[in-house]
């Protein structure tokens, strides 16, 4: 093959030199903002099996009799949860009021809940309360606390009850 | 489908344009499935050499990247900015083959499986590709995995949200990135096995890139790797975001659209355009073109047609009742009915001194007997001429052939000049033709991929079946001109026609049926 003129060449050169241009460029801009300018991050997550319905029971021995051999065990657990309900207010405005079924088509799993939601830096109060047997709903978890938030800061709201219940991190 | 001929054709005018510097084939434009293979390559080899110093652990996996970047920048830095880069080109040139082949319309029939195979492949570029830019775990990372865990759980496939593996500390641990790891290496080595499915249905595919397009990738994507650096942002931090991150829009450009819309806009989206790309075959099927057929009788074997296939329609399977032992079977639904066959078969030759030529593989409706039928008619009609007389073989889809038919120029023309056996221009130029002129699609733009290669390959010898030595070259002219090239395909002809008064009548014997074919040419000769 007879080598291009230089006019060629120059195409070529601008053709490449384009493509990579268009490489280069799209690969760093434009930027993006995770979270508006002056704002923090509010991340509330929780994911918590509500208490269940109704509690385990010893089998009487006729109901045991009346079983299979290979299925007498000696207690049966019913197992329906309670929904999970989470409220979150931020300077006494509700921002989170969801009742949460459980998982699973017995509804004997957990309770999930994953919201992101941006909030103006600076001093807030925030209140958290968990019920997780809504027949009793006087008998669940609320925290209350005051932060001052920076904007980019990440807030997080988790529930573990081993931890003492709700946890601000 | 008015957009498709609307980018069809500037695709058509920018690979033109490219092709004066790159030839047809080092055109990037026209290679671009060949570059996509040859970019995966590159990505392949850069990534090898990054795992080798890249820490698998919560602690390790920034600071580790960080080191390869500042303390081997000549190396280590040097080549995660061409991973990057590749990775970036590989997404580019993949939607600009995908976008080339919609609108020349090659997805239609023959083409289904390669179209088909092909989407499943856009999902396994983008995973591995966003998956990559986890593996750096800075602020980048945790935008990309938190969102894309925001993404999955939209459509609840766990029971827990997959959002919180990525919130916090605690929940991020050094498996994570044995995950990362194995889920970057083998979802390209997914994508690279769906790569070689993807060219199954097509014969003799180019996934080796020529070395100009080689040479011209590889600088491209070291100059951008010399003058803007791959970098990584500030590390991951679950408590803190930067206020601004550098996005790359190639891979991650779903992240800010679904922030603007919603996770489930983006799946419908996906979904959408996935299902739109593999039912667009089936909603535009086309015309149904008329498969080639094999006489069983003039097969033996060769296999040929099986290796010039460009869709691999012609298969050769055991005929234990055939002298030979095998025989060509047709897959209808993947023949694009080309003629590429009937051109490679040895008994399609017009030499035959039967009355009924038959071919082993022809097309039914313009199989070898009636080729030569007007092959002679059209001899016949330039015979009276004195000096110069030029039969032309034309491409149908290339220059318009026929506006150069006068009292010395007849025209044969074919579906595809891969479609035309050697021995057909021997035997014109034998029948009374003094020059012959073989008329191709531009280079790069056979509509059936091989036609133009495979007939310059017979006419050099170099691919069976050959054009016999004993035929004068000089006397033979192929030209490649797109349709509305006529002025040159004109030219090209004249140029041939004045080389040809020189030499005089071709000193070729007549061929041996030659009384029967001045009986059907009307009695000159």
């Amino acid at each position: 093959m007879a080598r291009p003129p230089a006019a060629a060449l120059l195409r070529g050169l601008l053709a490449w030199g384009a493509f990579g241009a268009l490489i280069v460029v799209l690969s760093h801009a434009p930027s993006v903002a995770p979270v508006p300018a002056g704002t923090a991050l509010l991340q509330v997550s929780i994911a918590h099996a509500g208490v269940r319905l109704a509690p385990c029971r010893r089998l009487s021995a006729e109901e045991l009799a009346a079983r299979a051999p290979n299925m007498r065990a000696p207690e049966i657990c019913p197992r329906g949860r309670s929904p999970v309900r989470v409220t979150v207010e931020l300077d006494g405005r509700t921002l989170v009021d969801e009742t949460l079924a459980p998982s699973g088509l017995a509804r004997d799993g957990t309770s999930t809940l994953y919201r992101r939601i941006p909030i103006s830096a600076g001093e807030r109060q925030l209140t958290v309360r968990v019920v997780d047997d809504l027949r009793v709903p006087a008998r669940g978890y609320a925290r209350r606390a005051r932060f001052v938030l920076v904007p980019g800061q990440v807030l997080s709201i988790d529930f573990k009850p081993a931890r003492g219940g709700i946890v601000f991190s | 489908m008015a957009a498709a001929n609307v980018l069809d054709r500037a695709f058509v005018a920018a690979e033109r344009w490219l092709d004066a510097p790159f030839g047809a084939g080092a055109n990037p434009l026209r290679n671009l499935g060949t570059l996509a293979f040859f970019l995966f390559w590159v990505l392949a080899a850069t990534g090898i050499y990054l795992f080798i110093y890249f820490d698998t652990s919560v602690e390790g996996a920034y600071a580790s990247i960080e080191a390869l970047t500042q303390k081997q920048w000549w190396a280590g830095g040097l080549l995660r900015s061409v991973h990057r880069y590749a990775a970036d080109a590989f997404v580019a040139a993949s939607l600009l083959h995908l976008l080339r082949e919609w609108a020349a319309g090659r997805f239609r029939r023959f083409r289904r499986f390669s179209w088909i195979s092909g989407v499943p492949l856009l999902w396994l570029m983008y995973a591995s590709g966003i998956v990559g830019y986890w593996l750096v775990w800075d602020a980048r990372a945790q935008i990309s995995a938190l969102a894309t865990a925001e993404w999955f759980d939209a459509i609840g496939l766990t029971a827990e949200p997959m959002a919180r593996n990525f919130l916090g500390a605690e929940s991020v641990g050094d498996r994570l990135f044995s995950l990362f790891v194995f889920l970057h290496i083998g979802m390209p080595l997914a994508l690279l096995a769906g790569m070689w499915i993807h060219v199954q249905r097509i014969g003799q595919p180019k996934t080796v890139a020529p070395r100009g397009l080689v040479a011209a990738a590889l600088a491209m994507l070291l100059v951008a790797a010399l003058l803007r650096p791959a970098v990584s942002q500030a590390p991951w931090d679950p408590l803190h975001l930067p206020p601004t991150i550098e996005l790359d829009w190639f891979l991650l450009f779903m992240h800010p659209l679904m922030a603007a819309t919603s996770p489930a806009f983006l799946w419908l989206l996906a979904g959408g355009a996935t299902l739109l790309l593999v039912a667009l075959p089936l909603l535009f099927a086309g015309p149904k073109p008329l498969p080639a057929v094999v006489d069983p009788a003039n097969c033996n074997g060769c296999a040929r047609c099986t290796v010039d296939c460009p869709y691999q329609a012609v298969l050769l399977i055991p005929a234990p009742n055939v002298r030979t032992g095998r025989q060509v079977e047709i897959m209808a639904e993947r023949c694009a009915a080309c003629g590429l066959c009937a051109g490679a078969c040895p008994s399609s030759t017009p030499f035959r001194s039967t009355e009924a030529l038959a071919a082993g593989i022809d097309m039914p409706d313009c199989d070898v007997q009636h080729q030569r039928m007007r092959l002679e008619a059209a001899l016949a009609r330039i015979a009276p001429a004195a000096a110069g007389r030029i039969m032309v073989f034309a491409c149908s889809e290339a220059a318009q052939a026929a506006t150069l038919e006068d009292a010395r120029t007849a025209v044969l023309d074919m579906r595809c000049i891969g479609m035309l056996p050697p021995s057909f221009i021997e035997y014109a130029l034998r029948s009374g033709a003094d020059g012959a002129l073989l008329v191709a699609c531009r280079a790069g733009e056979c509509v059936y991929r091989l036609g133009a290669e495979l007939t310059a390959q017979r006419l050099a010898g170099e691919r069976q079946p050959i054009l016999r030595k004993s035929v004068p070259r000089e006397r033979l002219r192929m030209v490649e001109q797109a349709a509305g090239e006529e002025t040159a395909l004109r030219a090209a002809c004249d140029a041939l026609r004045g080389a040809l008064a020189a030499m005089g009548p071709a000193p070729l014997p007549r061929p041996k049926r030659e009384a029967m074919a001045r009986d059907r040419a009307g009695g000159h000769g």
